[in-house]
């Protein structure tokens, strides 16, 4: 299936049969019937729900509008808008093996390898016509700045209109005031996208399935915390599309539910088991993104016995908050993310991260181009190794494969793990 | 003959004005066009602008990431080795988060503890009311924290006096790029020297100097200059850049810098409507000044660029950028896709210094345009 869809696109037919809501339709069917296999149900419900949505946009019936990770997505969920995320589909069309196609078409309009990959992806597919033109294009300056140019490009060359939460850096009242006041103004800019007034019950509602989001995480996390959970990072960043996108989304809490039911009975599983499966020689929590093409790297730490229990883009960040204030409960959580603003809140939850996961050491994938991340990566291995956590940073890129050399990267990891032992 | 050595001492002196300055223990210095210079003034210390444009960032690079811009690295350098050889002659540092290159440069300046004083700015990227609002509130506690550090008394009427000091000297900056449209005595690099010195000096100085400029050089400016006429564009580019283009014989008619005219282009001043509150005040002139490639807003001058380049015969457009730098290099995807019927050369620079393939890149372009 997989090779009749790479050559499809490789002679160039893919656009015109990548638009046909049929082919997600069939793709909801052979995951529901098992015919596509997922180690977990709700990994299934996650892809079921990310087919859902593409149908939509090909359907054409729902307005669509690109969002950047962390935008208010409850937002859009209210008023019925659909949202692309093209971080993931850039990780997605990679893990398909497609990227080189749409990094090259990028690249041939200027943007050079310094960019962001999953960037540059994500472009090259929209200008090869993969992807319709969206209504408009709605960034929030948390974190990735790149995306926020590249939305604003974007926007330009296809005289659609920039959407953006300018996101202050620091969490106080002066902040939550800006970014509040902030959505109300964006609300009456998507009510143009949707051609609808947002109902002020529909907002609530979003929120409020945020609010069971952020609990069900919790319990997820909790449960990954057990020795016997079976969740490693590698199968943990299928979930991440959920929370680039899902916010506000009715759909999202069964599946983290879904999730943490399964962990559950699995731990239970395990421990009855007669036979004691043995546990990790080490234990490791992972930064920033991994990459997303063929390339081996956690199943390398799990060959010499290091498992990566946890990874920080699914910790929850946010407190509870009053949902019955939906935009300042949204506000405040775009403002709690623990990887903006400030380096000592990046520290500061690494460390909590390490102990609540009891882990040996921990891992930063630097992905090039991607200047949030990497940016004060010394500042940051300073402070952990003050703490006596030993920080391993693999350099690489998460989409473009190009320069991926596997022997280095493990050499770097037989070293790190030589000293952990 | 005469004018030339008359010339020659101004620039002389001025430099040597702004070379007394490095030995001047209370300097605060800032980078960015939006740090909010009248507030430094206003708490009695030196407003001085990094020049971080220059050396190599060889130490810098144990605490920044290399995929960020050679400046932030190379400014983190300076301070480094200031701070190194102990001479310790900054009082300390003002940073805007006007891109993430400088907030990590923040983040290592704080984490190194070697300047007393280190502060950074939340810079909105809007200039709504709503964003005027909450920087006014940012704006009021810089003034308040750098208070308390020099120990000086918040006083709003000396904050005043100094924001009219700064207008004022801008408005002068801003005599010098009027009607350029037409025939062009002074070269554009001058006007970036000029604009140079008042990021440097103290606005009192400035103004002396200023004004012998005006009486004794400019008022005796005779010849036009000929050679293709060019606007130059991009970041902020290693120093000797403008004077090399000048020297090969291009016309610097215009630019769109925040070491230039970005540093002048402020709302104009309708005294009705000045805000009785100094901070909203400059929240309002802040935001609302010509806009760099960080403000979504700036995207928009670009619909009208290239009927303003003909407005001013430009021959061609100069556009640099610093290797990494995102704010500027989507900026110049655009930059490019806008320009259809003026050559552009772009610059592309690894490191703080002149290369001699800018020099050749540069020669070409100007022969081609004749
Ligand atoms: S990897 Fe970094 S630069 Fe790229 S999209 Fe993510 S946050 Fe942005
Ligand atoms: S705007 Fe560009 S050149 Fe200036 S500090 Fe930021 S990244 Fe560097």
């Amino acid at each position: 299936m997989l090779e009749f869809i790479k050559n499809k696109i490789i002679k160039g037919k893919a656009p015109a049969m990548f638009r046909l809501p049929l082919v997600y339709s069939l793709g909801k069917a052979m995951v529901r019937c098992n015919l596509l296999k997922f180690p977990y149900r709700s990994a299934a419900m996650t892809a079921e729900y990310g087919l859902g949505q593409i149908r939509k946009i090909f359907k054409g019936n729902s307005p669509y509008v690109w969002v950047s990770a962390f935008f208010p997505t409850e937002l859009l969920h209210a008023l019925g808008i659909v949202s692309f995320s093209p971080e993931v589909i850039s990780a997605l069309v990679t893990s398909l093996g497609f990227q080189k196609d749409f990094l090259e078409e990028a690249e041939s309009r200027w943007w050079s390898r310094d960019n962001c990959s999953f960037h540059r992806c994500a472009m090259g597919g929209l200008f090869l016509n993969y992807y319709p033109v969206p209504a408009a294009f709605c960034a929030s300056s948390h974190l990735c700045e790149g995306g926020v140019f590249m939305f604003n490009n974007l926007a330009r060359h296809y005289n659609r209109p920039f959407i953006l939460l300018d996101t202050p850096l620091e969490n106080n009242a002066n902040a939550l005031a800006y970014v509040t006041r902030q959505l109300q103004k964006i609300i009456t800019r998507l009510e143009d996208v949707a051609g609808t007034r947002l109902r002020a019950e529909k907002l609530e509602e979003a929120v409020l399935h945020t609010e069971k989001t952020r609990q069900a995480m919790l319990k997820v996390n909790e449960l990954r915390r057990h020795p016997y959970s079976p969740l490693s990072s590698r199968d943990a960043f299928a979930y991440l599309y959920l929370s680039f996108t899902g916010l506000g989304s009715r759909a999202v809490p069964v599946i983290y539910e879904t999730l943490a039911a399964e962990l559950e009975r699995k731990i239970d599983e395990r421990r009855n088991s007669k036979n004691v499966e043995p546990l990790p020689r080490y234990k490791l929590l992972w930064l920033h993104l991994q990459p997303f093409y063929q390339n081996g790297i956690m199943d390398y730490f799990e060959a010499r016995g290091a498992k990566l229990v946890f990874e920080d883009f699914n910790h929850v960040y946010w407190e509870p908050g009053d949902i019955e204030s939906p935009l300042d409960y949204i506000a405040y959580r775009m403002l709690s993310h623990f990887n903006y603003g400030h380096i000592e809140r990046r520290i500061k939850t690494i460390k909590e991260l390490a102990r609540r996961y009891k882990v040996d050491g921990v891992v930063h994938f630097s992905h090039w181009g991607c200047r949030q991340s990497n940016g004060s990566i010394n500042i940051i291995r300073r402070s952990l190794q003050e703490e006596g956590l030993p920080f391993l940073v693999l350099d690489g890129d998460c989409v473009d494969n190009r320069n991926y050399a596997s022997g280095q990267i493990q050499t770097r990891i037989d070293g790190f793990l030589e000293m952990l032992s | 003959m005469e004018e030339h050595a008359q010339e020659k001492v101004f620039w002389m002196k001025l430099e040597k004005e702004e070379n007394k300055l490095p030995q001047k223990k209370e300097k605060i210095a800032w980078i960015c066009s939006y740090t909010p210079v009248e507030i430094i003034s206003a708490c009695g210390l030196y407003p001085y602008r990094f020049p971080g444009r220059e050396g190599t960032s060889f130490s810098a690079d144990s605490y920044l990431h290399s995929n960020l811009c050679f400046f932030a690295r190379c400014s983190l350098e300076m301070v480094l080795k200031e701070a190194g050889e102990g001479k310790g002659l900054l009082a300390g540092m003002v940073l805007m988060n006007s891109c993430i290159s400088m907030l990590h440069f923040y983040h290592a300046l704080e984490k190194l503890g070697r300047l007393p004083f280190v502060y950074l700015l939340d810079l909105p990227r809007d200039d709504s009311v709503e964003a005027r609002d909450y920087y006014a509130v940012i704006l009021r506690g810089f003034h308040r924290a750098l208070s308390e550090y020099c120990g000086c008394e918040n006083i709003e009427s000396e904050l005043w006096k100094q924001i009219y000091l700064y207008q004022e000297n801008r408005g002068k900056l801003q005599e010098l790029y009027a009607g350029r449209d037409g025939e062009v005595a002074v070269n554009g690099d001058e006007i970036l020297r000029l604009i140079k010195a008042f990021t440097v000096l103290s606005p009192e100085k400035f103004s002396d100097f200023f004004k012998i400029y005006r009486e004794n050089i400019l008022g005796k400016k005779k010849s036009n200059l000929s050679g293709p006429r060019l606007f130059i564009t991009g970041g902020i580019f290693p120093e000797g850049l403008g004077r090399l283009i000048c020297d090969l014989g291009g016309v610097l008619v215009l630019d769109d810098l925040c070491i230039g005219r970005r540093m002048l282009q402020f709302p104009p001043v309708e005294d009705s409507k000045v805000e009785a509150d100094p901070y909203r005040y400059l929240a309002r002139i802040y935001l609302g000044k010509d806009p760099c490639p960080r403000m979504p807003r700036a995207y928009e001058k670009l619909e009208e660029m290239e009927k303003m380049l003909k407005r001013y015969h430009i021959d061609g457009v100069i556009f640099y950028y610093p290797k990494f730098c995102d704010p500027w290099y989507y900026y110049g995807q655009l930059l490019k896709e806008k320009l259809n019927n003026i050559p552009l050369l772009v610059l592309e620079g690894e490191n703080a210094g002149l290369t001699g393939q800018m020099h050749t890149r540069i020669s070409a372009f100007l022969e081609m345009l004749g």
